[in-house]
């Protein structure tokens, strides 16, 4: 099962963009044969509540989780990732932290 | 990365005081790692009081009513995450004027190769300098 946890901060993110994002999250999933599907979670930090450096936040924080993955591939997944967000939010490329973990951590 | 969440009931932490606590958070971070405060991130959520009452129940005794987590990059030595976690729960307790038992925190070792930030993988701990040129470089002939 393949999950995909987005911090975004309020009012950065229109919901019609959440959904583009979404799609394009699963799209990434298949086309690097990672799984079939995506277990998505939104989670929306209001204003006061991110911050970055000390300062109110535009930063938005993409984790997936899943398999265990060769470096390289992470790498590419990591960068589709942050190549969806700056296409469909506009956001600049210091504006978007992308994790990819793996299921089991140990 | 780092990203530093503090979890507690709603209205217990003011507007002005998560801005507090976020610069003290960033501070004792970055004074402990000598991480840039760029990287530093802290949000703030508001746990569920049933959820709480559970985790009580669970517990069998009175929990934090405040509680940091930090998800950090592996590579740091004990001694480090030590001062991490002393320096944010003391500087927490203070900013909210609550004794210092009634912030808790954990933090989560994250690998940097897992991570990226600004278009690149993160540096290990210590290979920040080092980093951040190659990576400003890398935005000055991209023209961001």
């Amino acid at each position: 099962m393949t999950t995909c946890t987005c911090f975004i901060q309020e009012g950065l993110i229109p919901g019609s963009t959440e959904q583009r994002l979404a799609g394009g999250i699963r799209e990434i999933v298949k086309r690097n044969s990672i799984d079939e599907d995506v277990q998505m979670t939104w989670i929306t930090i209001p204003e006061g509540y991110g911050w970055t450096a000390g300062k109110p936040s535009t930063s938005s924080v993409v984790s997936l989780m899943t398999r265990d993955l060769k470096q390289s591939l992470r790498i590419q997944v990591m960068r589709s990732l942050c190549d969806l967000w700056i296409e469909h939010t506009r956001c600049d490329i210091n504006e978007i932290i992308v994790s990819v973990l793996p299921l089991n951590q140990e | 990365m780092p990203l530093y969440t503090c979890s507690s009931q709603r209205g217990l932490i003011s507007l002005s005081n998560k801005a507090r606590i976020s610069r003290a958070i960033t501070d004792v971070h970055c004074k402990v790692t000598a991480a840039p405060p760029d990287f530093v991130h802290v949000f703030f959520f508001d746990s569920d009081p049933a959820e709480l009452e559970q985790s009580t129940a669970a517990a069998g005794d009175r929990p934090p009513r405040f509680q940091l987590f930090g998800s950090i990059r592996a590579g740091r030595t004990d001694e480090t995450k030590h001062a991490l976690v002393s320096g944010m729960t003391e500087r927490v307790a203070d900013i909210l004027a609550v004794n210092a038992s009634e912030v808790g925190m954990s933090t989560r070792d994250v690998k940097a190769q897992w991570v990226m930030e600004g278009g690149d993988v993160l540096p290990e701990p210590g290979e920040e300098a080092a980093w951040l040129r190659r990576h400003s470089e890398k935005l000055a002939e991209s023209g961001s």
